[in-house]
C-alpha cells in the first residue's frame, strides 16, 4: 500500500506521462459501474489511441463527435509492473479537436468478477489509493439492503481526498469521516439504535434547537450526470406535505446516482429532513464509544421538553476532551416527517444531437420543449409519441401529450423532427 | 493517554508522567473532535477531519531530539482505557519547551 496520506492532500491519480512520452499530463480515470447510458470522455493519447481507465473495463460504445462509431478496438494494455489499462483504438486518426467519449461498464471485483457499484466500494478504493484502510462495510450493507447503486469515475489533478469521497457519498445522500460512512437520512428506519438512558446522557446538559437552516418543502434532485457533457441527464422533483416552510424549494445534485428507484428513495428520505419537524441536539454522555454515524435513543430524558417519544438521534459529532470522563455529542432527531410526493421527473437530452429536448411529466402529462444549438425555444418541431400523431411545438418550443393510465414510468419512443436539424428517434422513460 | 508515534518503521509510546514508561513525557492531550461529513446537507457539518494537538515535554529538547523532523509520522492515540481514539498523521510540530505535535486523521 502506498504512503498514507491526510484527507485534504491531492489523491495521487497515475497520469498519462506515466504511459509514454505524451504531450498532455492528464490523470488516468477509475471507472465505476455501469456506465452504459451516460457518456464519459477519453483521453487522447496519440491520434489513434485513446484511454478509457487505468484498468481494465468493458466498453459497449465509442462516440466520435457524439456520432457512434464502430471504427475502434478496445485493448488491454500491461506495463511492466503488470498493472494493466484500457485503451480504445482507432484504426484510422482521430482530429485533436474532436471530442471522443465512450460508454461502458468499470471495474470489477478481483475475485468474485462482479461490476464495482456500491458507492462504498468507491470510497474505500479512494481511500487505498490514498494509502488509508478506511473500512466503510456499514455504508456497504447498507446500500446492498436499499439496493442503492452508483456509477461514476475518479479523476482530476490536484483534487484533495476528501473531496473525491464527497462526490462520490454525497450522490447516494450518506454522511462520513475516516472510518465511518452511513445513509443519512436513512430511506428507511434506522438501525441499529442504541439506547441511551440517564446516566449515558445526562439531563442536565440536553439542548434542543429548531431553526430555519437548511429547510425546504420541495425538492429537485439532478443524478445521473453525463461526464462527457457535465450536465445532469435526469432530474425528479418532490414535494412534501404538509408546506412547513413556506414552500421553498431546494435544487441538489447526485451526479453518480443513475436509476429513477434510488433518486427517488434517497430524495424522499432527503426531503423529510428538509421539510420535517428537524431538531439539533447536544449533550454530554458518559459513554466514551460514542462515535459520528451511530443511531441512538434518548431513553425517558428528563432534559428531552418535547412530547411524544423519545427521540432517535443520528449522532454527526463527538468531542474527546481527555480531561473529562464524558463527551460531547451533537446530533439531530426528525419527528413527524412530513408525507412526500413526487410531482415531476424529467430527462434532459443534451447530447443527442445539435438541437435539445427535454421533457418534463406532471399529473400524467408529458411535456417536451424543443430548443435549438443555441438553447433558444425551436417553434415548429415536429413531436410524435410511440408512433402516434405528430404535435408540433408552439412558440415557446412546447408540446404536450397525456399518457395513458399506466404508461407512467415506462419506456416510450419519441420522434423528433425540426427543418435544418437532424431527425432523432430516442427512447425515453416517462 | 497514551500517544504510539511510528518513526522510521520504530514504535516510541508517550505516556502521562504518572503512568512510567519509556517517554512518560505526555504533558497534555487537546480535545478531539469527530465530525461527520455531508456536502448535501447544508446543516450537517463539513467540518474538517479530525484533529488533535498532543503537548510533549520538551524541557530539555529531549522529546525534539528523539523524534527529529517527525512531519507524516504515524499517530495512534490512546485513551486510560486502551481504546484506540485516533489515527493519522504528524501535520505539524511547534517547538519550545514543549513540542506541540498537530495531529490529523
Amino acid at each position: 500500500m502506498p504512503a498514507r496520506l491526510l484527507l485534504w492532500e491531492p489523491l495521487p491519480l497515475r497520469t498519462t506521462r506515466m504511459l509514454g512520452d505524451y504531450s498532455v499530463n492528464e490523470p488516468l480515470p477509475e471507472v465505476f459501474g455501469d456506465l452504459s447510458a451516460a457518456p464519459f470522455p477519453l483521453i487522447r493519447l496519440t491520434s489513434t489511441r485513446y484511454l478509457a481507465a487505468d484498468h481494465p473495463m468493458e466498453i459497449t460504445g465509442v462516440f466520435i463527435d457524439r456520432q457512434a462509431t464502430a471504427g475502434y478496438e478496445r485493448v488491454l494494455t500491461s506495463d511492466a509492473d503488470n498493472h494493466t489499462w484500457t485503451e480504445v483504438r482507432f484504426a484510422a486518426p482521430v482530429l485533436d479537436s474532436v471530442a471522443v467519449s465512450a460508454t461502458g461498464k468499470g471495474k470489477r471485483h478481483p475475485d468474485t468478477g462482479e461490476l464495482l457499484q456500491n458507492p462504498a466500494d468507491i470510497a474505500e478504493r479512494i481511500m487505498r489509493i490514498g494509502g488509508r484502510d478506511d473500512d466503510f462495510s456499514a455504508l456497504r450493507a447498507e446500500a446492498s439492503r436499499f439496493a442503492i447503486t452508483v456509477a461514476g469515475r475518479i479523476t482530476g489533478l490536484d483534487v484533495a481526498i476528501k473531496d473525491h469521497v464527497d462526490v462520490a457519498l454525497q450522490s447516494v445522500g450518506a454522511i462520513w469521516c475516516p472510518g465511518m460512512a452511513r445513509l443519512y437520512p436513512s430511506p428507511a428506519d434506522p438501525s441499529p439504535i442504541l439506547d441511551l438512558d440517564k446516566s449515558e446522557a445526562d439531563p442536565r446538559t440536553v439542548t434542543v434547537t429548531a431553526s430555519l437552516v437548511d429547510t425546504a418543502d420541495v425538492l429537485r434532485l439532478s443524478y445521473d450526470q453525463s461526464d462527457a457533457s457535465g450536465k445532469p441527464l435526469h432530474y425528479i422533483e418532490m414535494s412534501a406535505s404538509p408546506h412547513r416552510y413556506g414552500g421553498l424549494s431546494k435544487e441538489i445534485a447526485y451526479p453518480m446516482l443513475r436509476t429513477p428507484a434510488n433518486a427517488e428513495a434517497i430524495g424522499r428520505a432527503v426531503l423529510q429532513r428538509l421539510a420535517g419537524e428537524r431538531y439539533s441536539v447536544a449533550f454530554q454522555s458518559s459513554n466514551r464509544a460514542l462515535r459520528p454515524g451511530m443511531w441512538v435513543r434518548l431513553v425517558d430524558n428528563p432534559g428531552w421538553m418535547i412530547p411524544g417519544d423519545d427521540p432517535v438521534i443520528m449522532v454527526h459529532g463527538v468531542g474527546v476532551d481527555p480531561q473529562s470522563s464524558t463527551v460531547s455529542v451533537t446530533g439531530e432527531t426528525l419527528i413527524g416527517t412530513p408525507l412526500v410526493t413526487v410531482t415531476a421527473h424529467s430527462i434532459a437530452l443534451p447530447d443527442t444531437v445539435e438541437a435539445g429536448l427535454d421533457v418534463s411529466v406532471r399529473d400524467g402529462v408529458a411535456t417536451f420543449t424543443a430548443t435549438d444549438e443555441a438553447g433558444r425555444p425551436l417553434a415548429g418541431a415536429r413531436i410524435s409519441l410511440d408512433g402516434g400523431a405528430p404535435k408540433t411545438t408552439d412558440q415557446q418550443g412546447r408540446a404536450s401529450f397525456t399518457l395513458a393510465f399506466g404508461q407512467e414510468g415506462q419506456f416510450h419512443e419519441v420522434a423528433f423532427e425540426a427543418p435544418g436539424f437532424d431527425t432523432q428517434i430516442l427512447q425515453v422513460l416517462l | 493517554m497514551r500517544l504510539d508515534l511510528t518513526i522510521a518503521g520504530v514504535v516510541l509510546q508517550f505516556t502521562q508522567p504518572t503512568a512510567g514508561g519509556e517517554y512518560p513525557w505526555l504533558a497534555k492531550v487537546g480535545t478531539l473532535t469527530l465530525a461527520a461529513r455531508a456536502g448535501h446537507l447544508e446543516g450537517v457539518g463539513v467540518g474538517e477531519a479530525a484533529n488533535v494537538s498532543i503537548e510533549l515535554d520538551n524541557s530539555g529538547k529531549q522529546a525534539a531530539t528523539l523524534l527529529g523532523f517527525p512531519m507524516r509520522a504515524r499517530a495512534d492515540l490512546y485513551d486510560d482505557d486502551d481504546e484506540l481514539l485516533l489515527t493519522g498523521l504528524v501535520a505539524s510540530a511547534n517547538y519550545g519547551r514543549v513540542l506541540v505535535l498537530g495531529i490529523e486523521a
